[in-house]
């Protein structure tokens, strides 16, 4: 019995180790490094060429140049920002949406539950290429404006940090839907009954009743979009513009075009360790709310 | 309604309510005093829960008007009535405790903080749950959270109190003792209570009158004595207690009795102001505790059946013995305890009797 619930607990152990544990540590170790051009391009932490003991050449320094220079903080913070706008976005947009299929028929349940999932079926990127096309000086929206005699010239709308929020919340929308329903569906509606029993007009049954029951599936689906947001690389990409610069952006140019692994190493690390902390906050707050 | 007539506490004229084409409540018409304590009695599906809910505005009726101290509520929304529902699963708010749960009624009525906390910890204290102020419904037993659902519904001051089957998940002991708390809490607080339940023991323990329901419709409106001893209608007189019935036909009526003959033989019962008609088809009704031992004293010879004990069941106080008859009915009977008289045994010949005023006529 205890040998096979050993084997059941060691191959999701096995799993994390290998994909989250070990490459995780392969990056914290680059980013101890020093940028080279060689192959690879990072000095190694211990140098045996002195012979006996190898000696430490790991440091710092990258977390330092991270703190000092402008561009990172502030591709940080505005990939914060943007996180947090769009999983504001998702949750003002997700929520009604989560309550009425929560409170539709069964039958129907079924049919808008698959519909929020839907997209799922087709790839990110080519969805976020749809919006190119919606959202370009001569796209589909400043078409119909513009045929509407609500415009003169066109808006400016895509690469635009707009653009971008728009895109973030369309993504993972589903993300917020999803457990936001998983909530709603569960609340007994005899509370709503009892709560107009006494004395609840329906906004106010909402707001003292189903709101707060409802906060676990809030705290869920805000965490799944935001976690992933901060670091949504495709989106901003695609649909944003040069002063839209969010911190995976800045990971791809740095790996790739400067090749300073290192660098962008630090870059990761410091963005785990930004979205951990809130997270096991949450997670203390959610274990003390059950 | 005129001036004159006083208003009752409720009023329920020609209610109906179908669901989905099947008709839950038909055409019920109740008028309750005030400070009743009122039962709606009948199997799942008799349509007492709708109806407790269409006066609670929680369902809305498709024919009748609801008037509750004399005002039309009919189209009023469940939050401006002055009634309060205990659900049968207790709805108390899981994000709450028990005393924000016994305060939220009083806080929606923008009551200010001193008198939501005196008035809730005067039910809090009313209903024995004042240790209990702080903590959440999950912490609570299922009789706890009986009793700060009651404070809940109690803690608004309704003109009446709906209760939908409040003890149906407790258990037996726990149940017998919360009713005889609730029917005191009751004479108490002076409410109207409207109760629910398809437990008829409770109904009787609890009521001073029960509306039996049946297939959405009122059959009988009694006090539970009169429904025990003069039950309307063969459904009641098996709902209520238990009854023996005797199928026969109406032989005549003379002398203020009426005669029926029965498979067991003629039987004389009181006419009780009755008078059927000759030949008509009726049921003979008997409770099991109304019959009397022993060879019939000379000259009667009616209401009597006579045949041997095959099943005994003992319940403390009293015993109930089924009887085989000669003429093959099956005869229930019960014996209280106490008396000198020894218990009968199983396959004993046993006659009995039972005295004409113990029986009731009722007409197919």
């Amino acid at each position: 019995m205890t040998g096979r619930r050993g084997l059941l607990l060691a191959l999701p152990a096995a799993w994390l180790a290998l994909f989250c544990v070990v490459p995780f540590a392969i990056v914290a170790t680059i980013s101890l490094a020093e940028s080279v051009l060689a192959q690879p391009p990072y000095t190694p932490l211990l140098d045996w060429s002195g012979g006996g003991l190898p000696a430490w050449r790991g440091g710092l320094a990258n977390y330092g140049l991270l703190v000092e220079d402008g561009l990172y903080v502030g591709a940080l913070a505005s990939a914060l920002a943007m996180a947090l706008a769009g999983t504001a976005g998702a949750l003002l947009l997700g929520y009604p949406m989560a309550y009425v299929i929560a409170m539709a028929r069964p039958g129907g349940r079924a049919v808008l539950l698959m519909l929020v999932i839907l997209p799922f079926w087709t790839a990110l990127l080519i969805r976020v290429y749809a919006w190119i096309a919606i959202l370009a000086n001569d796209g589909l929206l400043n078409r119909l404006l513009s045929a509407l005699g609500l415009i003169e010239a066109p808006l400016a709308l895509l690469y635009t940090p707009f653009a971008v929020w728009l895109g973030i919340v369309y993504g993972y929308l589903p993300f917020m839907v999803l457990p936001l329903y998983a909530t709603l569906v569960r609340l007994d509606p005899d509370l709503l009954e009892a709560a107009a029993d006494l004395g609840c007009r329906p906004l106010a049954a909402f707001l003292r009743v189903t709101l707060p029951l409802s906060m676990p599936g809030v705290l869920a689906g805000s965490l799944l979009v935001f976690i992933p947001a901060a670091g949504e690389f495709v989106i901003p990409d695609l649909l944003g513009g040069p002063d839209t610069l969010l911190i995976a952006n800045l990971m791809w140019l740095e790996f790739f075009t400067n090749r300073d692994w290192p660098l962008a190493s630090a870059l990761a690390v410091t963005l785990l360790a930004l979205l951990v902390g809130p997270i096991l906050l949450l997670q203390r707050a959610r274990g003390d709310g059950a | 309604m005129t001036a004159l007539e006083p208003a009752s506490a409720v009023d329920i004229r020609a209610v109906s309510k179908s669901f989905a084409g099947v008709v839950a409540v038909d055409g019920v018409s109740l008028s309750l005093g005030r400070g009743e304590f009122f039962s709606l009695l009948g199997p799942s599906g008799s349509g007492k829960t709708t109806l407790l809910r269409i006066l609670a505005g929680l369902d809305r009726p498709d024919a009748g008007r609801v008037l509750i101290d004399g005002i039309d509520m009919t189209d009023m929304a469940p939050y401006r009535r002055p009634v309060n529902l205990m659900f049968q699963s207790y709805a108390l708010f899981p994000h709450l405790s028990v005393f924000d749960n016994v305060a939220f009624g009083l806080r929606r009525e923008g009551l200010g903080r001193d008198t939501v906390r005196r008035r809730v910890a005067d039910m809090l204290d009313l209903l024995e749950i004042g240790p209990l102020a702080a903590r959440r419904p999950h912490q609570l037993s299922g009789g706890e959270r009986q009793r700060v659902a009651l404070a809940r519904a109690l803690a608004k001051q309704p003109s009446v109190l709906l209760l939908d089957e409040p003890l149906a998940a407790l258990d037996r002991q726990l149940r017998a003792r919360t009713q005889l708390e609730l029917a005191r809490l009751q004479r108490r607080v002076g409410i109207t209570f409207i109760l629910v339940t398809h437990d008829q023991e409770e109904a009787m323990t609890l009521s001073s009158r029960i509306a039996v329901m049946r297939a959405g419709r009122v059959v009988q409106v009694d006090t539970p004595r009169m429904l025990y001893e003069r039950p309307a209608s063969r459904y009641v007189a098996e709902f209520v207690g238990t009854a023996n019935l005797f199928e026969g036909k109406v032989l005549g009526v003379a002398g203020g009795l009426i005669r029926v003959a029965t498979s067991e033989g003629d039987m004389l019962v009181a006419a009780d102001g009755t008078s059927p008609a000759t030949g008509a088809r009726v049921a003979v009704v008997v409770r099991p505790e109304k019959f009397r031992l022993g060879p019939v004293s000379a000259g009667a010879r009616h209401n009597r059946v006579s045949g041997r004990v095959r099943e005994v069941a003992y319940f403390g106080d009293h015993t109930v013995y089924r009887l085989q008859t000669a003429a093959g009915s099956a005869v229930r009977l019960a014996r209280a305890h106490g008396d000198a008289a020894p218990p009968l045994a199983m396959d004993a010949a046993v006659e009995a009797w039972w005295p004409p005023e113990s029986g009731v006529v009722l007409v197919e």
